[in-house]
């Protein structure tokens, strides 16, 4: 059926509507204003207010640490530090090799791997009778997240300071992603500009559906040879274009005056970002259908994107919500594009590592454009 | 030309029963008006010979194809100006017009001499390059016509395209009406003022969703023994208001 229906669409009505709808979204100031102003004050917004503790964060601790005994003396200060990280509930300890937790940091799934080396507890034998030795724990951080950058470091003073009390404990600290660590608006900004992608497109695109069909040109076209189909593609032919201006805009001002390193392809995260906005659009075509109205659709648009704001891991970490909450943030696509956002940025991740993401967000826009076509009619009920 | 048979509407939504079996017969190259109070079931049938909404039971025929089973068949030939506007308020009138054409196939050469004509006959040469938001009332209503008649259709439907057009406009689209049934084209005009009515060749008088009665202005005014059809309208009514 859809076959057929596509056989029998015509290229030049399609385009014919896509020049139409481009047209009207130029000569709609107020559309055209929130193209331009509203990445910034929303980006402004929610890139200086995100901040906050966080629990759960995922990392690797190695205790190589023989103890010391000295007579009546033994000491078994690794394992004590180890106990107390582990009853730490910002931390989620796994026990494994420091090597092994590095690799697990770069590749994203763990956000610290700690290592407490063999001659622990005897320097702090050392250091409590004012020999002169030095205690270090080495620590490699993914700081590419200020939130969870520290609350791993307060967790691990706290331990000290619990399990150690007053000794001088150096912490040996490597920054994965090629020593990256980045200020708090650096590490904000990836995930900012995927919400901001993320609830623009959806609102604008929405807005523009509505209208269509509250002008009653919808209606009207409906007696006309163009299909349905017909015009559902030539929409979004044209919310793309616009979303992809949308997509540009926000990746300039990230870059020109937030001053956002990017340590990927530029490339490869302008083309996500172009996937990503198309997923938008076709999310709002579905939501269309239930929108009947600017207003409706107005209220509608931010329905959606404020609980995505909560649980895709932008203001805390996944890992920090709640059980119950989490898995609904992965069928969240917002909370892929931020990962992908914040990897290629910060982490300088290429395809192999966002490949699971970008499949998702491609996978979920696919199911949308499938529904969107199956739900449009040529005839109305 | 035009026919419906036991032709059912029943709105999902509130469950309204719009047309309860209406039979309707329109011949060729007639104007046809379609008279009733607001909520009478015009506009329903409208959309549904237009293929625009699904009826729930009966069967509509178009130059003989069925609707909306053979809705690619026939929606070329039919030309429809709603009752809203129902054109792009952004664009301008040119545009608006060369939108609509362009959804039927039309070449440049065809659309550029169509809306030459168009624009003279609707009295809007003056207006081509004016955002259509820019316009008053009964410009729009102007610019909604030429784009329901843009790919020279043989069916054209009026769907109280009068409603708030002043008495000169009104008289004006009449008689651009009657020049297009003298064309060879099919006009179908809905209103609910009743003056209106005495101009078509053919009137159907609808209320509550059914055809109550159907013949020329002189037929209609003969049986009922009135000078108008607004005084057959209110009879009708009152009658139905004292059964009510």
């Amino acid at each position: 059926m859809l076959l057929t229906d596509l056989k029998n669409s015509s290229i030049a009505r399609i385009l014919n509507v896509s020049k139409r709808v481009l047209k009207q979204i130029t000569r709609d100031h107020r559309t055209f204003g929130m193209l331009l102003i509203m990445p910034m004050v929303v980006m402004f917004i929610f890139g200086v207010a995100l901040s906050g503790e966080v629990k759960n964060v995922p990392v690797v601790v190695q205790n190589l640490d023989e103890g010391f005994s000295m007579g009546p003396i033994s000491l078994d200060k690794g394992s004590e530090l180890v106990t107390v990280l582990n009853a730490d509930d910002r931390l989620d300890v796994t026990d494994g090799e420091y090597q092994a937790g590095i690799n697990s940091v770069e590749r994203g799934d763990y956000k610290a791997s700690i290592l407490i080396p063999i001659t622990f507890s005897e320097a702090i034998f050392n250091s409590s009778q004012n020999l002169n030795s030095s205690i270090v724990l080495y620590v490699y951080i993914d700081g590419t997240k200020s939130q969870t950058e520290a609350s791993v470091f307060a967790a691990i003073q706290e331990a000290i300071k619990d399990s150690m009390g007053a000794v001088g404990i150096e912490i040996d600290v490597t920054y994965a992603f090629n020593n990256a660590d980045y200020s708090g608006l650096d590490t904000a900004i990836p995930a900012v500009m995927a919400y901001v992608l993320n609830f623009l497109v959806l609102l604008i695109s929405l807005l523009i559906l509505i209208r269509e069909r509250v002008e009653g040109t919808q209606y009207r076209l409906l007696s006309t040879p163009l299909t349905s189909k017909e015009r559902l593609v030539g929409y979004i032919i044209a919310l793309t274009i616009f979303a992809m201006l949308e997509a540009g805009s926000i990746l300039s001002i990230s870059i020109f005056v937030f001053h956002v390193p990017i340590q990927g392809s530029l490339g490869l995260l302008l083309f996500i970002m172009i996937i990503y906005a198309l997923n938008n659009v076709l999310f709002a075509v579905f939501m269309s259908n239930f929108a009947q109205n600017e207003l409706q659709a107005v209220q509608m648009a931010p329905l959606i994107a404020l609980p995505s704001l909560a649980i895709s891991g932008l203001m805390v970490p996944v890992s920090s919500l709640p059980a119950v909450i989490q898995p609904l943030s992965s069928i969240i696509p917002l909370t892929y594009a931020i990962r992908i956002f914040e990897g290629i940025m910060l982490k300088g991740w290429g395809v192999e590592l966002i490949l699971y993401d970008l499949i998702i967000i491609i996978g979920i826009t696919l199911i949308f454009l499938i529904i969107a076509f199956f739900t449009v009619k040529d005839t109305e009920e | 030309m035009i026919e419906t048979q036991n032709l059912v509407k029943i709105y999902k939504e509130g469950k309204v029963r719009a047309l309860d079996g209406l039979n309707l017969q329109i011949k060729k190259g007639e104007i046809y008006a379609f008279i009733g109070a607001n909520g009478s079931g015009k506009s329903t049938a409208i959309n549904l010979i237009n293929s625009i909404i699904k009826p729930t039971s009966g069967k509509i025929l178009v130059n003989n194809y069925e609707i909306p089973k053979d809705r690619n068949k026939v929606c070329s030939i039919i030309g429809m100006a709603p009752q809203e506007y129902a054109i792009y308020l952004d664009l301008t009138v040119k545009e608006n017009i060369q939108f609509f054409a362009k959804n039927y196939g039309m070449s440049k050469d065809m659309i550029k001499s169509k809306l030459d004509e168009l624009l003279k006959v609707l009295r809007l040469e003056d207006k081509e390059n004016t955002l259509c938001r820019n316009l008053s009332g009964g410009m729009k209503r102007r610019v909604s016509i030429a784009c329901a008649l843009v790919h020279n259709p043989k069916i054209i439907f009026f769907d109280e395209a009068t409603v708030g057009v002043d008495p000169i406009l009104r008289e004006y689209f009449w008689d651009y009406f009657r020049t297009l049934r003298n064309q060879g084209s099919t006009i179908v005009v809905t209103s609910h003022v009743m003056d209106e009515a005495e101009k078509a060749d053919r009137i159907g008088l609808i209320r509550n969703g059914i055809l109550i009665e159907e013949g020329t202005p002189n037929e209609l005014k003969e049986k009922y023994g009135t000078k108008t059809i607004e005084e057959i309208f209110i009879k009708l009514s009152k009658e139905v208001y004292v059964v009510d």
